[in-house]
């Protein structure tokens, strides 16, 4: 345990380098050229009325996606067979990615403040904090969804497939009467909405955990159901006989089956 | 927490692996001593799974898994193996951004190696021990295919490993660089224990003096390659012409037919096998059964 | 047993006589129109069956769904075919991330050397690539079917437009055009999705983009507009000038795209030119997308909001005017039977004949519309429909909004809920004049019989009635010079669904909870015993000064 803490400190040099910085600010960037696109439009149509909280969650949506392509590692395999657990760099790099996503917002933010003008109700239903709550929901379930595609068969695809996975998922969760009544507002109040987009996203940071733990945990459990009294083989700890009709070797010391 | 360690490297029992409806792995014992051990088999034979199996990357869905006497289910004992392991993926997989030297240094993070003198030492020693000192400062993206497998290998070197574990760890050298690896794979300190999957039969012969044969997900020969070889004794003839009637029939390149069979044919000559000859034998018998 | 020969070697040995020849000779080149068909089917194959567009497909049917299947919105086809299109938005999405994808695979999988060395250029790829865009083609038709038969089975006025459908599947075209062009130069995965959501963004945010300017976009999903008009309006939306710049951006995408392989410079004039003419078809399309409505329809609108009964047909049942334009004639059973239930269970029948209107709520100031126009023009149609019926509640009228009957905003249940209430507002004499109430809003027990008549009339969950039950609060206004007084709060009902139907009626805005609470007690009641209450002092009940606390003391509600 030492020597893997010890461990932690020296890969923070190449957490940085590993990060895929390209991807994470295109997206982020993007969704601020998006605002501020909208923004100057309202404003030359003289719609700033029309501008809300809606305006920075859609407009965020190109950082969510680039988000979907930060938890992939190019050379998992390795990292698996590492005594560092594999997840300490994917981790790494959602801490690195949380500030920038967290400043696109507040860009956006002021923006939004310059554009119209202070103590102009814009949205007086939603609070901010609502809106808070929401993003962090996109962007914990968007995470969740890319670290259990890293670890299927479409880890090569990463983002590509997590992204659209995660905005139907918050597409259902906006527009199914269903949830919108706990999510949306409104209906929903807004202490609400927060409640139910911090418990999705703890449910989500829950499921991510899982999607990044050590692949031996189906072992674990298999090795647990073989040691149930009466149940298994090798119990004595010998390797039981070999398989099949194997027949004394020809060559010194060896054992072919047919 | 303190593990008790093996000298016994690998034992498996009863290993089973799945994926959908294909079985990978089909129910393996195996036993691995310290030294040499080559794993042949055709695509899609189980190698690559039975390697990762052993690597602890992938987990079994049945049977027991012992290295050095560590059980990898075991989160600690895992940990304890993974600190004696070195591993080359069949497909690593890079930061095309990162020089060579960073690479190395970057997975020596990962494999604990924590003391900065004694990384640099160990990044140093296996970038010479691969050909790769001169490269140490280019970009992983500059390199041939060639390199950058010796540069999987060098990685998987690194903190000097009980266990080597590597995948096809020949494929893209070149005729030196593979005479080179096989060297470097004899005279590696310590007596550890290697693990290797290739198609090519001359590095086993060479260098391995064990031999396993994995054929759909079964182990279908344990032994040495000498007895590999010994399995198509008496078996393998050389001929001017084609016989249809043997299990198995090449031109060769020196233009004469080689033949795999029972009965001879006419005016074939006895020739001694090999343990390619060997190895196609089992096939062939796994094959028809 | 036979012997099986191993693939061995290839090595210089004995060639036979003559077999040198035809080893060494030309080798036959396949046509390439055959070379780029066939790489355009298994393209076609690889992107019609992957997930990606398969996902599309269902969320596209699912959106087109939720909006029928929920009853949330009237079946109008001049504005179906648009939400159709916004199905086809989510599959164009999906088309151009798959495409893209398809196209950047070569340099994504490190495989551009390999496709380098094939005798198929990489032109004829990207040709293959476009080809193989016919793929969608059908399942662009299959969403196209899905929502003609979900539109059709809610029973629809008015008849399909073929162009808007078809400019729907030339923007899954369009959109995977784009992806290619897209792929071809950035082979990473985001590029694709940035390019989905370059389709999506400007979709959802037409809201804040000028009125004129919205037709140019790809897709404009919900068109407010065209659910509250009483027919289709030539030239609104301009659906083949828009079909038209999808397929000029189409073109323009593919030109794109090849230009970016293509290595011939002849092969380059020709698509620069093509790229000439896609811009012309573009240039054109958006110019006539921004040509003004003709005058002379608007002026039929504007009339027609003015004074709808100058186009409405009437019916009169059970002393009962049912109003309604051209074309929402089966509406009549439907708006009726709320109001007929209400009407039965009345003790006393008022004398005035209710009229049950339809009216139009459109918005003259909207860019969308009324493009072009003159701005004296547009003054004169404002100023035409301000008073129009249903701006302000009548007496003896209820107006439904065309095109938010029977559901807009609710279900069916809840519209029935609200046109029963509305009825029942008239039939206990609210007057128009009695919408707005003072805070807190007067205590009047002809409320509570209004509710118990609407809700023994259609039964609406009770639990969803008892989710409007909230409190609110409201600050006195201040006397001069002095501090605001302490805000006061108080508890207050509102249908929580109340926007189904848009209804426009002569009862209260705000109703006490009470009267509400009452309503319920009530329905607890034996209704005969109820209505010999109500009966017997008809009147009294219905007079705006009798309150609730005196009817439940009438009926022995004790709390």
């Amino acid at each position: 345990m030492t020597a893997r803490l010890r461990a932690l400190p020296l890969l923070a040099r190449y957490i940085p380098r590993t990060m895929p910085w390209v991807t994470l600010l295109t997206g982020c960037l993007t969704s601020l050229a998006i605002f501020t696109v909208l923004v100057r439009v309202a404003h030359h149509d003289q719609a700033t009325f029309w501008l809300d909280q809606g305006t920075i969650r859609l407009s965020l949506l190109p950082a969510v996606a680039a988000l979907a392509f930060v938890p992939y590692l190019p050379f998992r395999p390795l990292t698996r067979a590492t005594p560092v657990p594999a997840w300490v760099t994917p981790v790494g790099h959602l801490l690195l990615a949380a500030p920038i996503l967290a400043l696109t917002y507040w860009a956006q933010q002021r923006i939004m403040t310059t554009a119209v003008p202070p103590h102009t109700p814009q949205d007086p239903h939603e609070p901010t904090y609502a809106l808070i709550a929401q993003l962090v929901g996109w962007f914990a379930v968007t995470v969740a969804v890319a670290a259990w595609i890293a670890r299927s068969r479409f880890a090569e695809l990463a983002g590509a497939v997590a992204a659209p996975i995660a905005f139907s998922i918050i597409a259902l969760a906006w527009y199914l009467p269903i949830t919108a009544k706990f999510l949306v507002h409104p209906p929903a109040i807004a202490h609400s909405v927060a409640i139910g987009w911090y418990s999705i996203a703890a449910v989500a940071l829950t499921l991510t955990c899982l999607a990044m733990r050590d692949h031996w945990h189906r072992y674990t459990r298999v090795l647990r159901r073989i040691a149930a009294p009466g149940r298994g083989r090798g119990q004595s700890g010998e390797p039981s006989s070999k398989r099949g009709d194997a027949s004394p070797a020809r060559g010194a010391g060896a054992t072919v089956a047919r | 927490m303190s593990v008790t360690v093996s000298t016994e490297a690998v034992r498996v029992d009863g290993l089973s692996r799945r994926y959908g409806a294909v079985r990978a792995l089909d129910a393996i014992d195996l036993t691995l001593e310290r030294g040499i051990t080559g794993l042949l088999g055709p695509n899609g034979a189980g190698k690559t799974t039975l390697l990762s199996v052993l690597a602890t990357v992938s987990e079994p869905d049945a049977g027991r898994v012992s290295v050095f006497g560590l059980d990898p289910g075991d989160a600690a004992e895992r940990v304890e193996i993974r600190r004696r392991l070195g591993y080359l993926p069949q497909e690593l997989g890079y930061h095309r951004h990162f020089t060579v030297a960073a690479f190395l240094d970057y997975v020596a993070i990962l494999k604990e190696i924590t003391d900065r003198r004694r990384r640099a030492e160990e990044v140093a020693m296996v970038l010479t021990v691969t050909g790769l000192e001169d490269r140490a400062r280019s970009r992983i993206r500059t390199l041939s295919g060639g390199m950058r497998q010796r540069l999987g290998i060098a990685q998987a070197l690194l903190g000097a490993p009980d266990l080597l574990i590597l995948d096809e760890p020949t494929a893209g050298l070149d005729p030196e660089q593979r005479l080179r690896f096989r060297e470097l794979l004899s005279e590696l300190p310590g007596d550890p224990a290697i693990v290797l999957s290739t198609h090519q039969a001359d590095d086993i012969a060479a260098i391995c003096p064990r031999v396993i044969v994995l054929l759909n997900g079964q182990v279908r020969f344990a032994g040495t390659p000498a007895g590999l070889a010994g399995t198509a004794a008496g078996q393998v003839w050389a001929a001017d012409e084609r016989d249809n009637g043997a299990h198995l029939s090449w031109r060769g390149g020196d233009g004469r037919w080689r033949h795999i069979g029972e009965q001879p044919p006419a005016g074939a000559e006895l020739v001694s096998p090999t343990v390619e000859d060997g190895y196609l034998l089992v096939s062939h018998a796994a094959g028809t059964r | 047993m036979t012997g099986a020969a191993l693939p061995g070697p290839a090595l210089p040995g004995p060639v036979p006589q003559g077999a040198g020849a035809a080893a060494a000779g030309p080798v036959m080149a396949q046509p390439r129109l055959r070379i780029v068909l066939s790489l355009a089917r298994i393209e076609a194959v690889r992107i019609g069956r992957g997930w990606l567009v398969l996902g599309g497909l269902l969320g596209g049917v699912l959106l087109i769904g939720a909006w029928y299947w929920s009853g949330q919105v009237q079946p109008l086809w001049w504005e179906a075919g648009w939400r159709i299109g916004g199905g086809q938005l989510i599959l164009a999405m999906a088309m151009l991330a798959a495409a893209q994808l398809a196209a950047g695979r070569s340099r994504r999988d490190g495989m551009a050397d390999l496709y380098a060395s094939f005798p198929a250029t990489a032109g004829l790829r990207t040709l293959a690539l476009l080809a193989s865009l016919a793929g969608a083609v059908p399942a662009s038709l299959l969403m196209i079917a899905a929502g003609v038969v979900t539109v059709q089975l809610d029973g629809p006025i008015g008849a399909p437009s073929l162009m808007v459908l078809v400019a729907g599947v030339v923007l899954v075209l369009a959109a995977g055009a784009a992806g290619i062009a897209i792929g071809t130069r950035f082979p990473h995965p985001l590029a694709g999705l940035f390019g989905a959501l370059v389709l999506f963004l400007p979709a959802a945010t037409t809201h804040l983009l000028p009125g004129s300017a919205r037709w140019l976009l790809p897709w404009q999903v919900i068109q407010d507009q065209l659910g509250s008009l009483p027919g289709p309006l030539t030239g609104y939306p301009p659906a083949g000038a828009h079909a038209a710049e999808l397929a000029g951006l189409a073109i323009a995408a593919a030109i794109v795209a090849v230009l970016m392989t293509a290595r011939s410079g002849r092969a380059r004039a020709w698509l620069a030119a093509g790229g000439v003419l896609a811009a012309a078809v573009i240039c054109f399309a958006g110019t006539a997308q921004l040509e003004p409505v003709p005058t002379a329809e608007l002026n039929h609108l504007a009339t027609e909001m003015a004074d709808p009964a100058s186009a409405q047909h009437c019916d009169t049942a059970g002393q009962v005017r049912y109003c309604l334009y051209p074309g929402f004639g089966r509406e009549l059973s439907s708006v009726a039977a709320p109001v007929n239930k209400v009407l039965a269970l009345l003790p006393v029948r008022p004398s005035p004949t209710l009229t049950v209107r339809q009216v139009l709520s459109v918005d003259f100031t909207d860019a969308g519309l009324t493009r072009g126009q003159a701005q004296q023009q547009i003054s004169r149609w404002l100023a035409q429909t301000r008073d129009a019926p249903g701006t302000v509640a009548a007496t003896s009228a209820i107006y439904l909004t065309a095109g938010a009957w029977p559901a807009s905003g609710g279900s069916l249940t809840d519209a029935d809920f609200n046109v029963a209430l509305a009825a029942a507002d008239w039939a206990v004499g609210f007057t128009a004049g009695g919408r707005i109430q003072p805070y807190p809003p007067r205590d009047e027990a002809r409320e509570a019989v209004a509710i118990w008549l609407a809700i023994l009339a259609t039964h609406p969950p009770a639990g969803e009635l008892q989710q409007g039950v909230t409190r609110q609060g409201f600050s006195p206004r201040p006397r001069s010079g002095s501090q605001p007084g302490r805000p006061a709060f108080f508890s207050i009902w509102f249908y929580p669904d109340g926007g189904a139907g848009a209804v426009t009626a002569p009862g209260p805005q705000v109703i006490p909870a009470s009267e509400y609470l009452l309503a319920k007690a009530m329905t607890g009641l034996p209704e005969r015993r109820v209505n010999q209450v109500l009966k017997d002092r008809w009147a009294t009940w219905v007079s705006a000064r009798t309150t609730a606390a005196q009817l439940a003391a009438a009926l022995g509600v004790t709390s």
